[in-house]
């Protein structure tokens, strides 16, 4: 299967005999005894200790407890534009989406104008906090799709900022 | 470590007629949760007030009845005052508390809540209202001979004033909201060009918190400690303060991990500014457990900052140390009870440190996480105390702030207490979203922090590259996640042809069991 942790994509095979579970990750090779404890839990044996290992998922991700630090494993599924649209964005093209659902507080640029890498364009605000987007590239803003007040969603694209 | 003592000694309790038998909470979350178990244990009874989306909140579970209020934005529901005083009054409450955040240091609700015949579980609404405004609590402060940080007198839309009070006293600066607390609307500034910018934004973040745009300026103390004291005062003139509680360690200007003692204080500073914070109740005349909050310099100097009117949610690190349940304590004085607890009586045991557990993602700058919670499992052991807000299956909405729980340790000393905490998070498995249970785990294991050198700065200057993960925990992850995610698994089903037994199961041979 194929899995993306923060934007890096990791292909992974697994085998299970008994109690030895071998991982070829991105054709590399690991292997762990294990006990399976229940649906949510599995004890690896890691540098001589055994050492719980969380799991949980929903449609689009898979979570992971490990060692005090959570891990958010996307799934990567057949036609996944979420993230072709993320890697979209290159020298020429910036989709400017929000980092999580909240509402437009303010846009600072109009449609045509210029604006500099590092400019602020759009402020979103959620759970009471306020997040400005910046551009990432010098460019010509060529979409606005949003007005201020309005609800926003995760990966909506909000201003495209394009190169002249 | 017990300093409640059953009976007041000239036995006037015993007396005095208990009016609080039936609460109703106007919070959610964690401290609404908190607030219902002290209840049940005085045996009053409790009301929970929902919006749409905490139907089955946890607040709503453990409470003796619950009521609808209104839509998911706050100000549609924990936020209506008129509805929340209402459905008090139809369910025969005696008291509203209104825990910390939402309505807790509204003075307008205060005394709303008073001429609807209510008890309002908190200070009275005068010294809510003057020390609600930093500017006018500063001018008190100043009257009253307690030490506070130069800055601009008032709030003011004047760019100018900004301007030149920032010229004379030189930057940095910090802008703060008048109404503001909890970092909210706050902002540094370093440069005069950024000046406008950061006034500007601050305003606009501190009207959609607050609902006023009222900001000020002051010095920036650099490398400061964030130190409080918890007091107590009641109807009679008493006032007690229950010792320190050091809130350095903040992200975005809002405080992750507090511990007490400090590290920063000797006796001889905690015993002066307890008494300074003592000084500072007396002279806004407050009337119920509160915080004062100070900032102490490198050179062990110390501001008044601000009282905070509520019940904090740092208080369980206190409660551990002294015994005392701040909750209970809060009611009684609110029932007009006089405190039975004197200064000299009053004493720190060990040391205790909280860790809040907020849904939000360390790795991205602190971004607040919503979701469902897929998978819980809280840590257990001796003196660790989770006060949680979340269950299995509980969803974390975006309209509200993303705290989810507050781990609490106690240790014999602070060496003992950070292993504990340490151990406490690895446990607390919380998957579905987001936390920032390794980033504070990195904090505590930190030799500066073990060191005692927590400064408000500490996050900026010593966790840098907190993002960076390791290679092997990610191989650890993915194979774990490939374990579970694994779709099919053929079982070898050996039949016993010696059986005689006709067993329709064991005839096929090889069965393929789906598992996900």
């Amino acid at each position: 299967m194929e899995l993306i942790l923060n934007k890096e994509k990791y292909n992974v095979e697994i085998k299970i005999n008994d109690n030895l579970l071998k991982s070829i990750i991105n054709e590399k090779n690991f292997e762990f005894t294990f006990r399976r404890i229940s649906e949510n839990q599995i004890s690896l044996l890691i540098d001589g200790k055994y050492q719980n290992v969380y799991f949980a998922q929903d449609d689009n991700h898979i979570f992971i407890a490990y060692d005090g630090d959570n891990f958010i494993f996307d799934k990567v599924k057949d036609e996944d534009y979420n993230f072709e649209e993320i890697n979209s964005n290159n020298e020429n093209i910036n989709k400017l989406m929000p980092p999580m659902p909240g509402s437009v507080v303010k846009i600072l640029v109009d449609k045509g104008q210029k604006v500099s890498e590092g400019e602020g364009i759009i402020i979103i605000e959620a759970m009471k906090m306020e997040i400005t987007l910046y551009s990432s590239i010098d460019g010509v803003v060529t979409e606005i799709n949003v007005k201020a007040g309005e609800q926003v969603d995760i990966n909506q694209v909000l201003v495209v900022i394009s190169k002249e | 470590m017990h300093f409640w003592k059953k009976e007041n000694q000239n036995g006037s309790n015993k007396l005095r007629n208990h009016m609080i038998k039936k609460i109703l909470i106007a919070n959610r979350s964690e401290i609404a949760c908190r607030i219902i178990r002290t209840c049940k244990e005085m045996n009053i009874r409790t009301v929970a007030v929902y919006s749409e989306v905490d139907e089955n909140a946890l607040h709503v579970q453990l409470a003796d009845e619950s009521y609808f209020i209104g839509s998911a934005p706050a100000s549609q529901s924990y936020l209506n005052q008129e509805k929340i005083i209402r459905v008090a009054i139809d369910t025969n409450c005696d008291a509203i508390h209104p825990g910390y955040g939402f309505l807790s240091e509204n003075p307008v609700f205060n005394r709303k809540v008073r001429e609807a015949g209510l008890i309002f579980i908190g200070p009275s609404p005068e010294p809510t209202e003057l020390l609600g405004s930093k500017v006018a609590s500063r001018e008190l402060m100043i009257q009253s001979g307690i030490p506070v940080i130069q800055g601009m007198k008032t709030s003011s839309k004047n760019i100018d004033d900004f301007i030149s009070t920032a010229e004379m006293i030189g930057f940095p600066v910090l802008i703060k909201a008048s109404a503001g607390g909890g970092g909210k609307g706050m902002r540094i500034v370093y440069r005069k060009e950024e000046l406008e910018n950061a006034i500007n934004s601050a305003m606009r973040e501190s009207l959609a918190a607050f609902g006023s745009d009222e900001v000020y300026l002051e010095k920036y103390i650099e490398q400061p400690r964030h130190i409080e004291f918890q007091v107590a005062a009641d109807h009679f003139g008493n006032a007690i303060h229950i010792f320190e509680r050091e809130c350095s360690i903040q992200r975005r200007h809002q405080k992750i991990i507090e511990e007490t003692p400090s590290t920063a204080l000797n006796a001889e500073l905690r015993k002066k500014m307890g008494e300074t914070a003592i000084k500072v109740v007396k002279a806004a005349k407050y009337d119920s457990v509160g915080t004062v909050e100070f900032l102490v310099d490198k050179n062990k100097n110390f501001y008044f900052l601000e009282v905070n009117t509520r019940i904090q949610v740092e208080h369980p690190i206190t409660e551990m140390t002294t015994g005392i349940d701040l909750i209970k304590l809060q009611i009684m004085i609110a029932d007009n009870q006089p405190l039975n607890i004197k200064q000299e009586d009053l004493k720190q045991y060990g040391h205790a440190i909280e860790c809040r557990i907020y849904a939000e993602d360390s790795d991205n700058d602190f971004l607040p996480s919503s979701g469902k919670i897929l998978y819980y499992k809280p840590p257990i052991g001796p003196n660790v105390r989770n006060d949680t807000g979340i269950f299995q299956g509980s969803i974390v909405s975006v309209f509200y702030d993303p705290i989810l729980a507050k781990l609490i340790v106690w240790g014999q000393n602070r060496e003992e207490a950070i292993n504990r905490m340490i151990l406490a998070l690895k446990d607390n498995i919380i998957l579905g979203v987001k936390t920032s249970t390794k980033f504070m785990i990195k904090c505590l294991e930190h030799p500066e922090f073990k060191k005692g050198n927590t400064y408000t700065d500490f996050i900026s200057r010593n966790m840098q590259n907190h993002q960076e993960k390791d290679q092997k925990d990610i191989s650890i992850a993915i194979s774990a996640a490939a374990y579970f995610n694994h779709k099919e698994k053929t079982y070898e089903v050996t039949v016993h042809k010696s059986n005689s037994d006709y067993n329709p199961w064991l005839t096929i041979g090889n069965w393929e069991i789906l598992q996900s």
